[in-house]
């Protein structure tokens, strides 16, 4: 059963690198992750969000859905620790 | 359990450090829209260093700075400000998360609205990462029994 | 309905859908320190906010077609975009009205099973909640991946908390699930590197000319064993009985029906919105293998069911089963077998809902839930049985229920394709569930075969009716006469909603 595990995860690991074969050369500037939607993070967060980490202005305005997300994620685990395991009534 | 620490050098050490850290914290922070951090950042410092107070002096004594129930309020508050950011985006008539609305009531321009929009989110974010970050390490490390007002009172009792 | 008059809450609806639920539970916790009681209603209210706005947002995709909501007010490849057409559209109603039924039925047997623990429950309830619903309705690849998370999570905490052994179950859950989520998100990472983007459609426009990328074929097998793990496809499904036989009642009522289904909705989403229908059907071979996965799982499920002692335990199998149908429909290929797997979604959320709720109250009266403990139930609970048999018999397939007729769908899709085993394996389904039923009748009237009325108080052996209480039998009716209704309207919810949800193939 431990062999047959091993033999899985091998084969997972093996078709992750095939699958890297096709990929773009790494740092590649005319790849399309850094064609399609990056170039006006780069160019307009200064003049659109007044921030010029453009980091801080992807993740918290122009992505900001998906961090309030994570922001909830973690809020779940905090309620869940307390659900789970806390035995004194709050 | 976390019980007392009896290290003096760890506890004076700690009670200098924290401040610090705290500030530290704070400015990480603030300063997310010009250098890396923001809120998960920020709010993993400040909740670094409220561990090292409940580390440095034990559940018992930290409790009064650390009130599990605040812990609770805190976490849910903090979401509750970014997504009552979003929330007040619609209210002003926009989209959900629509900083650029907030100019509205700000009285500045859109990008400066946004970029004011984004800091409020941090702040939300910083205070539920905090929050949740201590309310799991009191949760795990006790194994969710917190020590009672009555186990307390016998505690320093027995030490008296 | 009463919003259309506020044009501005109709167009915000879908953002309203998910943001509602996920405020009232940030908030929970603060409520439940005020006041314990409170936190019920308030949850009560959240919910059925959402289930409002729910049904607005379908009744305005019917009316004006598929809404494109911006978060944040960014154009799509920048920002992310909500888009609610007609499956979404349906997948939302039938989530927030299932919660708001759960959480009604739920009241009694969290405080009996859970006491102490009502505030949190409720908390983490509402996300759960939160979490399918923002799964279902958004048009964003790695948004989907944020709310899978909060669902899962929110569903672990659910699970460990119910009878002994739960924690275990969980936990094993726990490793299935985040390597589920994880080849979901290395998916998305791959499909990123070559395209550039996180949006649906952004990705359906650019992802053809790459069609025979390896990076493309490498995120598409991961996509389909990622969302075959959270949706328990055979041999993907281990996790799925331990988890949901020891999950509290309410739990197992609510997550039971919901997250199979909403993997499910996942699946057809990337087979047929992500990607192209041409490429899942004739690039990859991935409608065989679904075809060969749903048959071997619709067997499997149902032999499983048949050799279990436990209500719970069965119903497990049985939702593997039920899996089965509907990953086979949509391996099918063909727009009738599509509808089908779609109305049988449907279908199966309001069964499945039903038959947990059963078992809730068995477990409710009788603390267990075993099979034996259904006996003299029909005249204990005469109320309760009747929900049960109507909702058994759709789940056998039996006319005017709507279980029958998503399975006629099926099966004609299986007809108009020619596969055989598949019709064979829907018929040993179907003759399994009736065996699997009539068993439990059997025992629910007792062996002597005295099939009297259930108002008997003359005999000594006689039992006195002890139903089930209100708050947890209404619910259970309303979710039986669904059934008998969406048999009813079947044609109805084909016509005006499902037609479009489906692409013609």
């Amino acid at each position: 059963m431990k062999f047959f595990g091993f033999l899985i995860t091998l084969l997972t690991g093996a078709v992750l690198i095939y699958g890297t074969l096709d990929m773009p050369a790494y740092g590649d500037p005319d790849s399309p992750a850094s064609r399609h939607v990056s170039p006006r993070y780069i160019e307009m967060t200064e003049i659109e969000t007044a921030t010029p980490n453009m980091v801080t202005s992807i993740l918290a305005d122009y992505r900001g859905y998906d961090t309030m997300g994570e922001t909830t994620v973690i809020f779940t685990a905090g309620m869940s620790c307390i659900f789970l395991l806390r035995k004194r009534k709050s | 359990m976390i019980y007392r620490g009896e290290d003096i050098i760890i506890r004076t050490i700690s009670r200098m450090l924290i401040p610090f850290i705290q500030l530290y914290g704070l400015y990480v922070i603030m300063h997310g829209h010009y250098s890396p951090g923001g809120g998960f950042q920020g709010g993993v410092i400040l909740g670094a260093s409220l561990i090292l107070l409940l580390l440095a002096y034990g559940y018992q004594d930290a409790k009064s700075r650390v009130p599990e129930k605040l812990l609770t309020v805190f976490s849910g508050v903090g979401v509750f400000i970014y997504a009552g950011t979003g929330f007040l985006c619609l209210v002003l008539l926009g989209n959900f998360l629509d900083y650029a609305m907030l100019a509205k009531i700000l009285h500045t321009d859109a990008a400066h609205a946004r970029s004011l929009g984004i800091l409020s989110v941090e702040i939300g974010v910083g205070m539920a990462v905090m929050a949740v970050m201590v309310s799991i390490f009191l949760d795990i490390s006790t194994g969710g029994v917190l020590p009672g007002e009555e186990e307390e009172k016998q505690k320093t009792a027995e030490e008296a | 309905m009463i919003l259309e008059q506020f044009p501005f809450l109709v167009h915000s609806a879908p953002a309203l859908i998910i943001v509602i639920p996920l405020m009232f539970a940030l908030l929970t916790p603060v409520i439940g320190l005020i006041r314990r009681e409170w936190t019920f209603p308030w949850m009560l209210l959240a919910l059925l906010l959402a289930t409002l706005f729910s049904v607005t947002a379908l009744q305005d995709v019917m009316r004006n077609g598929v809404i494109h909501y911006r978060m944040g007010n960014w154009e799509p490849p920048w920002g992310i975009e909500y888009v609610v057409d007609h499956l979404n559209g349906l997948m939302l109603v039938l989530i927030s009205a299932t919660a708001l039924l759960v959480a009604v039925y739920g009241k009694k047997s969290v405080e009996q099973e859970l006491p102490g623990k009502e505030v949190y429950f409720r908390c983490i309830f509402l996300l759960q909640v939160t979490g399918f619903l923002g799964i279902v309705i958004t048009g964003d690849a790695f948004n989907l991946y944020v709310f899978l998370e909060i669902a899962s999570l929110a569903g672990y905490a659910l699970i460990a908390i119910g009878e002994d052994g739960a924690p275990f179950a969980s936990f094993r859950y726990i490793i299935m699930g985040t390597i589920g989520a994880c080849f979901y998100l290395l998916a998305i990472g791959y499909l990123y590197i070559v395209t550039g983007s996180l949006n649906m459609a952004d990705l359906a426009r650019l992802l053809p000319p790459l069609y025979g990328s390896k990076v493309v074929l490498t995120a598409f097998a991961f996509f389909m064993v990622g969302i075959a793990i959270k949706m328990a496809l055979f041999p993907l499904h281990v996790w799925l009985p331990d988890a949901y036989t020891k999950a509290p009642s309410a739990v197992s009522a609510l997550v039971a029906p919901l997250m199979t289904k909403v993997s499910v909705y996942v699946m057809i989403r990337i087979l047929f919105g992500v990607f192209a229908p041409s490429f899942s059907i004739s690039v990859v071979p991935a409608m065989k293998i679904l075809l060969v996965a749903g048959i071997v799982a619709i067997f499997t499920g149902a032999i499983l069911a048949l050799a279990q002692k436990d209500f719970k335990r069965m119903l497990c199998y049985i939702i593997v089963a039920e899996v089965g149908y509907m990953v086979g429909g949509v391996g099918l290929a063909n727009t009738t077998a599509l509808r089908g797997a779609v109305l049988h979604i449907a279908n199966d959320v309001v069964m499945t809902a039903g038959l947990f709720a059963v078992a809730g109250i068995i477990n409710y009266k009788m603390r267990e839930h075993r099979l034996d403990d259904f006996k003299d139930m029909f005249k204990r609970m005469p109320f309760t049985m009747a929900a049960f048999a109507t909702i058994a018999l759709s789940i056998i397939g039996v006319p005017p229920t709507g279980g029958f007729f998503s399975k006629w769908y099926l099966l004609q899709g299986a007809l108009q394709e020619g596969s055989w085993i598949f019709v064979a394996a829907l018929l040993f389904s179907s003759l399994v569930n009736v065996v699997l039923f009539f068993r439990i009748f059997e025992i629910g009237y007792g062996f002597h075969g005295d099939h009297g009325h259930s108002a008997g108080g003359d005999g000594g052996e006689a039992v006195a009716i002890r139903e089930a209480p209100l708050s947890m039998l209404v619910p259970l009716m309303i979710a039986a006469a669904t059934i008998v209704l969406l048999g009813f309207y079947n044609q109805a919810l084909i016509g005006k909603i499902i037609q479009y949800a489906v692409p013609v193939l």
